[in-house]
């Protein structure tokens, strides 16, 4: 019996078919790997920017499909435009940025204090709670620099060793490890003061 | 940090409608076929810098060689037939 489906082609056939100008054919690559762009991206940009960031990285994927090497892996090589097309959407931001960072608001507060009594278990799964640990998140991150926080989340949020992240990145392991440190220094002084804060009261 | 890395987790989840995906197919057509060996728009930028300095580098070595060399300006020049009126020079062949 003849099997109706044929093969579906590997990323290196369709890659090969695009070099050869065939440009349909990325829209399968496009399809395949729409998802995991998307959850790299959602997790360094403001949501209402994942779209458009990750338009981006197919768009700068696409330019530069001839530098693809045939032997790695092609998700390997579109995390990495992804991440660094993430990085440079915050050194924009970072330069356009005019307001400073403003205060943390009472509702955080509160959340924070939940947090740190060790509530967070149960409270976390409260959809009202996850907002506002959403919300602390890009409070606590909006006072960095893009360098600073593309580290931190890699390293210490997704849990990725200095070497990944550096691959990611495309900077050198050294740089990784002496940036994460201090980047690491700044957000504890900026979530004690805000603990500071919270004895205070 | 457990209750950020778990909010950074949640930041993760994002879907897009069929549109989205036009968009990008659309842009691309735009852009035209590439080919093996065309240019790369990712890496020259990541080099540039690199080159940066080294360019730098190299403007102070010329520059340096060519006020230590026989480059003179042009008013140099006229002062030393100034200067030297018995020397040949250009304007004994031009007045008459």
């Amino acid at each position: 019996m003849q099997d109706d489906n044929p093969p579906k082609p590997s990323d290196a056939e369709v890659i090969r078919q695009v070099l050869d100008g065939n440009v349909d054919a990325f829209e399968l690559l496009l399809a395949r790997h729409k998802d995991h762009v998307l959850r790299v991206v959602g997790k360094h940009v403001p949501y209402h920017e994942v779209q458009e960031t990750a338009h981006v990285v197919f768009i700068k994927a696409y330019q530069s499909l001839s530098s693809f090497k045939k032997e790695g892996h092609f998700v390997q090589w579109l995390s990495q435009i992804a991440v660094r097309t993430c990085y440079d959407y915050w050194r924009q931001h970072y330069r356009a940025r005019e307001v400073p960072v403003s205060a943390l608001s009472k509702r955080h507060q509160d959340w924070l204090e939940k947090v740190m009594s060790e509530e967070s278990a149960q409270s976390f799964r409260e959809d009202s709670s996850r907002k506002e640990a959403r919300e602390f998140l890009d409070w606590a991150f909006d006072g960095l620099s893009a360098e600073d926080r593309m580290v931190l989340e890699l390293v210490y949020l997704e849990g990725l060793s200095g070497r990944e992240a550096a691959e990611l990145l495309g900077w050198s392991l050294a740089n990784v490890k002496i940036r994460s440190f201090r980047a690491r220094k700044k957000l504890q002084k900026v979530l004690t003061g805000v603990m500071k804060g919270q004895e205070g009261r | 940090m457990a209750a950020l890395a778990a909010a950074y987790r949640e930041k993760a989840k994002i879907e897009v409608d069929g549109q989205w995906e036009v968009g990008v197919m659309r842009h691309i057509r735009r852009l035209g076929p590439i080919h093996s060996g065309g240019i790369s728009f990712e890496f020259p930028e990541r080099y540039m810098w690199q080159f940066a300095s080294a360019t730098c580098i190299l403007i102070l070595i010329l520059t340096a060689a060519l006020i230590k060399g026989e480059f003179i300006p042009e008013y140099e020049i006229a002062r030393a037939f100034m200067e030297e009126p018995t020397r040949l020079s250009l304007m004994a062949f031009l007045t008459p």
